[in-house]
């Protein structure tokens, strides 16, 4: 390097201090970067831009046939009128509020039964994981057989116990309550998050609750309980948006009816999209559904702070 | 045992005789079990084709996913990059995004390639991260593998992609054989992407087919026809499950409570 550029060097250095990174941290941030370069394109690529092209969509009327054309809030407008649409909104909406909480607190009563030290407690573990494991189609299938009012061994049941038959999937009364029932034969899956929570409670943190003289219903409510809400956070908040997405049961089990009472908002979706070809108007309804999950859990969150114990946040 | 009994129900209606899938009161077991059931059901329609796919499908995404979260895991785990902790979270709010925010644009996407009716699209997507609970898994992992492990390969001349592939790889096969497994149940039992980018028939899977035979039936199909693919269906993941069980359970029960650390 020559003089002047020595000097012109020092007197950018001397001005203002820019901070200049080697050559080597440059290699290695290059580095980082190649290794997560497959979530960077699949977020660009699978995320980002369609959801971009879908809020267009959604404010475009498309066939898919004929290029979109803009009409404004007119999607929007007419989902207001749509009394379908509605329907779809209030089964999901009553489906998340039943589902979840009793998934809920069935899946840690659960947990409990499964936490004890008994021996082989861990084939029971394994077994009640198993249902979960079972392909969706499959459950759906299973349990249209089990459901079935006349030949069905659910009602043989109530009979045999002189108890009336019951409608199940073949009466709007009682369809949605079918499938609240079905989504429990999963609640294993919670129970093992419940479980790896209920694990990592120090036990002296009850011992000493003990010298204290807390009895079992206040040991329940001042440590296994505060300690677990982490837990129970994770596992409404994966219940909430999983109970925003039901899809497969309902399509196979009773594809939405009787008399739409099971249509749930994503089946909705679907038929408007990929039956009737209207990819705009399912458009602005999924971008409904994305605002209202993202709102509600939002909602979740914000709350957490109030409810919600991690052991760290001590220190 | 009430958890069982669907199971076992579903098995002995397999092996019924449609004239004892219609009993009242139902019964529980066949008076003799009609194995003939099995060839029947499953010549009924192209379910060796169905399952043919089904298994494509379902390996490639498998190898994508393991491949591209360990990958994802351990670069967000291990190396420094500015923006990196940003990026982590939003990799973890795609989980909140419901799969219709961007399923129609991608249908178009797919369809302008030409992808539509071929496995590019339900197979493709996952060497693109695997999605947010795979790369979350890795990255758990590969936060309590120790340091020294690093500086001891760097001082023998390693760089990063070896370190990766030689050291880190092989100590995390619990996490691949957990993100495995999820990916192949994910995979296999995925009804709502066959339906939407399959439409002809020799290219649907397994649970595709199941459902439209299901559907494709006028009032009461013939269950124990049902039964008999449905348990095939569920096999594969059972037979799977029995192996992998010790490392699913305690993977996500570790991962689940390490968090608090």
């Amino acid at each position: 390097m020559n003089r002047a550029g020595v000097a012109a060097v020092k007197e950018q250095a001397g001005r203002k201090p820019v901070k200049r990174y080697s050559r080597r941290q440059l290699r290695s941030w290059l580095t980082g970067y190649l290794f997560v370069m497959p979530v960077i394109l699949g977020l660009l690529v699978f995320t980002a831009y369609p959801m971009l092209t879908s809020l267009y969509y959604s404010f475009t009327k498309y066939d898919v046939l004929s290029p979109p054309r803009w009409i404004g809030l007119k999607n929007y407008e007419r989902l207001i009128e749509d009394p379908t649409f509605w329907t779809s909104v209030s089964v999901t909406l009553q489906y998340t509020l039943i589902a979840v909480p009793l998934g809920l607190v069935l899946s840690g009563l659960l947990s409990v039964l499964l936490n004890r030290a008994l021996r082989g407690i861990s084939i029971y573990r394994a077994l009640f994981y198993i249902p979960v494991i079972v392909p969706t189609v499959a459950t759906a299938v299973l349990f249209a057989d089990l459901y079935n009012v006349r030949y069905g061994i659910v009602n043989a049941i109530l009979r045999s116990v002189g108890l009336p038959e019951y409608t199940w999937i073949t009466r709007p009364e009682t369809a949605l309550p079918a499938v609240i029932v079905m989504g429990l034969w999963t609640i294993g899956g919670s129970s093992i998050v419940w479980l790896a929570g209920l694990r990592s409670i120090p036990p002296y943190l009850y011992d000493a609750a003990a010298v204290d003289g807390a009895g079992p219903i206040r040991r329940l409510w001042h440590i296994t309980l505060p300690m677990l809400t982490p837990v129970i956070f994770l596992n409404l908040v994966l219940g909430i948006i999983a109970s925003l997405q039901v899809f497969t049961q309902v399509y196979v089990l009773t594809n939405g009816g009787p008399a739409n009472s099971t249509l749930f908002l994503m089946l909705n979706i679907f038929r408007e999209g990929f039956d009737h070809f209207r990819m705009g108007y399912a458009s602005a309804m999924s971008w409904v559904l994305f605002l209202a999950t993202l709102l509600i859990t939002l909602v979740v969150f914000k709350t957490s702070n109030r409810w919600v114990y991690y052991e760290g946040d001590r220190i | 045992m009430i958890f069982l009994f669907p199971l076992f129900h579903l098995i002995s209606r397999s092996l019924m005789t449609p004239a004892e899938t219609i009993a009242v009161p139902p019964i529980l077991w066949p008076a003799e079990p009609r194995w003939s059931n099995y060839p029947e059901a499953w010549n009924s329609a192209p379910f060796s084709q169905f399952l043919i796919n089904s298994i494509i499908v379902t390996m490639v995404t498998v190898v994508g996913t393991t491949g591209s979260a360990a990958l994802c895991g351990f670069g967000f785990a291990r190396l420094q990059f500015p923006g990196r902790d940003l990026l982590f979270v939003l990799v973890l709010a795609t989980l909140m995004l419901p799969l219709t925010a961007t399923l129609i644009p991608l249908y178009i996407i797919f369809r302008d390639l030409g992808w539509l009716n071929t496995f590019l699209p339900l197979t493709v997507p996952a060497f693109f991260g695997g999605g947010a609970i795979s790369i979350f898994l890795f990255r758990q992992f590969f936060r309590t593998l120790p340091r020294e492990l690093d500086d001891a390969a760097t001082i023998d001349g390693a760089n990063t992609w070896q370190i990766f592939r030689y050291i880190a790889l092989p100590l995390s096969k619990p996490v691949l054989i957990a993100v495995a497994t999820l990916a192949f149940l994910g995979s296999w039992t995925d009804l709502f992407g066959p339906l939407i980018f399959l439409n002809d028939q020799d290219k649907w899977t397994l649970a595709q087919g199941i459902a439209s035979v299901l559907q494709s039936y006028l009032g009461r199909p013939q269950v124990n026809q049902i039964a008999v693919v449905s348990l095939i269906l569920i096999i594969p993941p059972l037979v799977l499950y029995a192996f992998v069980q010790r490392y699913l359970v305690a993977g996500i029960v570790t991962s689940g409570s390490g968090e608090r650390g």
